[in-house]
């Protein structure tokens, strides 16, 4: 499980596809981000990103809006630089995508700009020539699949075929990374659906590694093996959806009446554990050791906490008049957001 | 990737490319027939000239709107950016492309030009190359900027305003002179004639401008990743647009302030003697006060002259005239000065002289008045014969419908000047002709043809003809483009007489005047003569004359060579900047310049003789010929 993000440090010294990596089982990495630094004008877009894509997965890329999502995803497009940082893309490791790189890159991207005047053809002619592994029958066949007619005009097209079409000339060249930043923004949930079902068919029938952006946590919850959570231009969590289930719980402790306003003038009831002293109060006690507090909010009664932690600092967790109880990925992922306003 | 990107801007821009390409060569066609048609004697490479000034402009305007506004208003630059494309590769090829057009278009029109140009024989190829470079810089400095101004997006029509607006304000200011600038240099009036000289320091302004604004577009294109121009091609937000209409409206209404007060600002003369009648205003200073007699008396004379003139003609107001005494000038010559920051008209003039002849300085003045009153628009060639025969015409006025011998001078003068041959066609190009006979005899010949007039058609025909030729108020918008100001027309609209049938008339009445004066004409002596470049190196000429006097003086007679270097060929010399070799004839009726100059300079000369039967000068005709 990964608990926290990796480090810039952590990054150099451990690039990308190593043979202990290997020898372990775990799929190689396509893409790796390091300490990805971006920032316009007193805005820090984004601050210190750190994130892995292993081959074969899709990751999802799940963040607020402003979060600084797009932004990360421009710099692994090579469309604008960071300003500091590396990438470690497809076994090479740059400041800045090249050109090259972006040849073996399919990219979806939130806005479909395409030029009003050229057919779903004749736009597919055009990007082919940008692209030397660019497979025309493929891109007819994602035509079919995806139910777009070659002859219409991109200006003829609705926002979903749009996104459709932009998703067909990405898959059209077989790209070893495919990026799809927030796809599905401004589609009706039936075109969500449909689309969400396209990429999981596609991706999964061909192998393709997907970088998928979202801040819809029912998108990614379908159809993420992994997850990246973004918040404040530096990455939250990073691992599997599992391990985010297993690592962040609420605890509530019942606390005779305690609220926030008398919270500070009693004895606390949360303190690492300290077999040197141990505690004479009769209340309730939690151990923190391992733990992080993501929220923490009086109630009438108890006290209500979200924590995090690996599963060995879980097991201290429990007693008389605590219990434990399991997130939604959603709860997890406000706790996650939200917890410098939350926490004092 | 380059032939993908180019393939792209053919297929979406080839109707906008061919549009350019039709428009280009059909109205390079149309200016060449249109030169052709005019004058033979126009360089080939005039037209060229009108091209490039036209088409150069309005095609690079169209090529960038095509190419850059039209891409980066609808943000499909973006689309782009996401492709495996280099953002500089996408601006170069877009900015290559339209310039590969307009270099094209050009070069089309360049070899029409040289073709044209062969057909005379005149045709080097330095020459062409000359105007290719001039011609090709140019147009590439314009596509230059406006790449540039459309990388401005949203703000390219607002900057392209604003700088025409203060390019026009700080010119009438004449805070800046832009004759001098390099790409003005290049398309000058020597564009066509220019053989020899290649003008390297317009060009290496040109072409520093052409790095200069190709730079920053590509700075503009690139910087921030492409944010800020991406920024730049949205659309205006209602509070920009006020923004934006109100200082340019604001920018008119100052620059419309500001000229009103300039033309309010006129010349004044300290310690002068003034006569002012309803529009018309003569200041005279000698030197000796406002109470000087001699200016009083000149004042006043002119102010009635330039007043009964002002109505005779129908103009409302005529510019001030001032003049200052100038004693080392002959009685016969008057100078006039430049008021570049001021109205009106400064003359120097030696009237206190005893020879001083108020109707000659009249008739002198008159056509200056009357240049200067229509902002020059009488000089124009159409027209010129009748404004320079106007003045004799004036201070004859009270014998006008009398025979040419009554003024037994000017009939000499004009009968000497058809001697050579007199036809219609030397009305059109009446500038060759006054190089052909002299100012003194053209106007003489001038005053004929309005003499002419007013005897077989009436004074009154006569004076409307005159006011709408001389004194009609002009449109001074596009609706000019679309009237007729020659004099034929006028002639017709005026008068309903031919202009044929004018130039017949005036024939016969020089055919009646000759009869009665072709013994005193016999005996005035024609001059002729030849120019011979004798080379001193490859490179230098020496410049030996030999004048001929048909028939030969009985007396010792003086003549003068005059001569100037021309920069261009086709302008129209100023009296001053003439140099004089004189000679007495019977002793060197051959000689030769002191100073030698270089193959490839080119001469204005002529022979040059008073005669006092004719109180003026007789010429043997300018040559403007280049040093071989």
């Amino acid at each position: 499980m990964n608990v926290e993000p990796d480090k810039p440090a952590h990054c150099e010294s451990q690039p990308a596809n190593t043979d202990q990596d290997l020898a372990s089982g775990q799929r190689p990495v396509v893409l790796r981000a390091c300490g990805l630094k971006r920032v316009f004008g007193k805005v820090s877009a984004v601050d210190g990103l750190d994130l892995t894509v292993h081959a074969g997965e899709i990751y999802g890329f799940l963040g607020v809006n402003g979060a600084g999502k797009t932004t990360a995803i421009r710099i692994l497009m090579g469309i604008i630089k960071c300003d500091e940082g590396t990438l470690e893309l497809l076994g090479k490791t740059t400041r800045r995508t090249t050109i090259q790189q972006k040849q073996s890159i399919g990219y979806v991207s939130q806005e479909q700009t395409f030029y009003p005047w050229m057919t779903c053809r004749a736009l597919g002619r055009f990007v082919g020539g940008l692209y030397p592994t660019w497979d025309a029958p493929e891109f007819d066949r994602l035509l079919r699949v995806l139910d777009l007619p070659p002859d219409r005009k991109v200006s003829q097209l609705s926002g979903g075929m749009r996104v459709k079409l932009a998703l067909a000339l990405a898959l059209a060249p077989h790209p070893a990374l495919l990026i799809l930043d927030e796809p599905t923004s401004g589609l009706d949930p039936l075109a969500r659906r449909q689309f969400l079902d396209i990429i999981q068919r596609e991706t999964r029938e061909h192998g393709h590694t997907t970088f998928f952006s979202s801040h819809i946590i029912d998108e990614i919850e379908r159809v993420a093996d992994r997850v990246g959570i973004i918040h404040r231009g530096r990455m939250q969590y990073e691992g599997s959806l599992e391990s985010l289930r297993a690592s962040v719980r609420r605890v509530d402790i019942v606390t005779d009446g305690e609220t926030s306003a008398t919270r500070e003038s009693r004895p606390p009831i949360l303190e690492p554990n300290n077999p040197a002293e141990p505690r004479t109060d009769a209340r309730p006690q939690l151990m923190l050791e391992g733990l992080e507090i993501l929220r923490d909010e009086a109630r009438d009664g108890f006290r209500s906490l979200v924590l995090r932690g690996p599963s060995s600092a879980w097991q201290a967790v429990g007693g008389p008049g605590i219990h434990v109880q399991e997130l939604s990925v959603e709860d997890i992922f406000v706790a996650l957001v939200g917890k410098e306003a939350i926490v004092a | 990737m380059t032939g993908t990107l180019l393939r792209k801007e053919l297929r979406q821009h080839w109707i906008g490319l061919l549009a350019v390409l039709a428009v280009g060569l059909m109205s390079n066609l149309l200016i060449v027939a249109a030169s052709m048609a005019r004058s033979n004697a126009e360089s080939p490479f005039e037209g060229l000239r009108l091209f490039t000034i036209l088409i150069g402009m309005i095609g690079a305007l169209v090529l960038n709107h095509r190419l850059v506004v039209v891409e980066y208003q609808a943000r499909t630059q973006l689309f782009l950016e996401a492709l495996p494309v280099s953002r500089w590769r996408m601006v170069t090829v877009k900015y290559f492309l339209g310039l590969a057009v307009i270099l094209f278009l050009e070069g089309m029109a360049l070899v029409i030009a040289c073709l044209l140009a062969a057909r005379h024989g005149d045709l080097t190829i330095r020459f062409a190359t000359i105007v290719g470079a001039r011609s090709f810089s140019t147009v590439w400095l314009v596509y230059s900027f406006c790449f540039l101004m459309g990388l401005t997006g949203r703000y390219r029509l607002a900057l392209y305003l604003t700088l025409l607006l203060t390019g026009m304000l700080l010119i009438e200011r004449k805070a800046v002179g832009i004759s001098g600038f390099g790409p003005v240099v290049l398309l000058d009036a020597r564009f066509g004639y220019e053989r020899e000289v290649v003008p390297w320091a317009a060009l290496e302004i040109t072409w520093l401008l052409i790095l200069l604004f190709s730079l920053l577009a590509a700075v503009l294109s690139l910087i921030r990743e492409g944010s800020i121009a991406a920024l730049l091609a949205e659309k205006m937000s209602h509070r920009e647009k006020v923004l934006v209409a109100a200082s340019i409206c604001g920018l008119l209404f100052a620059a419309a302030t500001l000229s009103e007060k300039v033309k309010k600002e006129p010349f004044d003369l300290k310690h002068a003697s003034v006569a002012e009648e309803q529009g018309v205003k003569v200041k005279v200073a000698s030197g000796q006060g406002e109470d000087d007699p001699v200016s009083s008396r000149l004042a006043s004379h002119v102010a009635k002259e330039l007043t009964a003139m002002r109505e005779y003609l129908g103009i409302k107001e005529l510019p001030p005239v001032f003049i200052v005494r100038r004693r080392d000038l002959d009685a016969d010559r008057y100078d006039r000065g430049e008021l570049v920051r001021s109205e009106g008209i400064h003359v120097q003039a030696n009237f206190t002289s005893k020879e001083w002849q108020d109707e000659s300085f009249i008739a002198w003045l008159v056509p200056e008045v009357l240049a200067i009153a229509s902002k020059g628009r009488v000089k124009h060639e159409s027209q010129r014969w009748v404004l320079d025969g106007f003045g004799l015409f004036w201070v004859g006025r009270d014998h006008l419908e009398s025979a040419l011998t009554q003024d037994h001078v000017l009939a000499l003068r004009s009968l000497y000047g058809a001697q050579q041959g007199f036809a219609q066609a030397d009305l059109h190009r009446w500038l060759s002709f006054r190089e052909r006979v002299g100012e003194s005899i053209a106007s003489a010949m001038a005053w004929s043809g309005l003499k002419t007039l007013a005897r077989r058609q009436g004074s009154d025909q006569c004076q409307k003809f005159l006011r709408a030729v001389l004194g009609a108020r002009q449109s001074q918008d596009f609706r000019v483009l679309f009237k007729s100001n020659s004099w034929e027309h006028h002639l017709r609209e005026q008068t309903k007489a031919a202009p044929e049938s004018l130039v017949l008339q005036w024939q016969e009445e020089l055919a009646s005047a000759r009869q009665s004066l072709a013994p005193e004409l016999a005996k005035l002596p024609r001059v002729s003569g030849q120019v011979n470049y004798v080379p001193l190196s490859a490179e230098t000429r020496k410049v030996k004359y030999r004048v001929v006097l048909n028939p030969a003086p009985a007396s010792e007679t003086r003549y003068s060579f005059l001569y100037q270097t021309l920069s261009v060929l086709d302008e129209e010399s100023q009296p001053k900047d003439l140099q004089r070799d004189q000679n007495g004839y019977a002793q060197n009726a051959e000689a030769e310049l002191p100073e030698s100059y270089a193959r490839g300079q080119r001469l204005r000369w002529t022979f040059a003789l008073d005669v006092p039967t004719l109180r003026c000068q007789v010429i043997s005709g300018y040559v403007r010929e280049e040093i071989r």
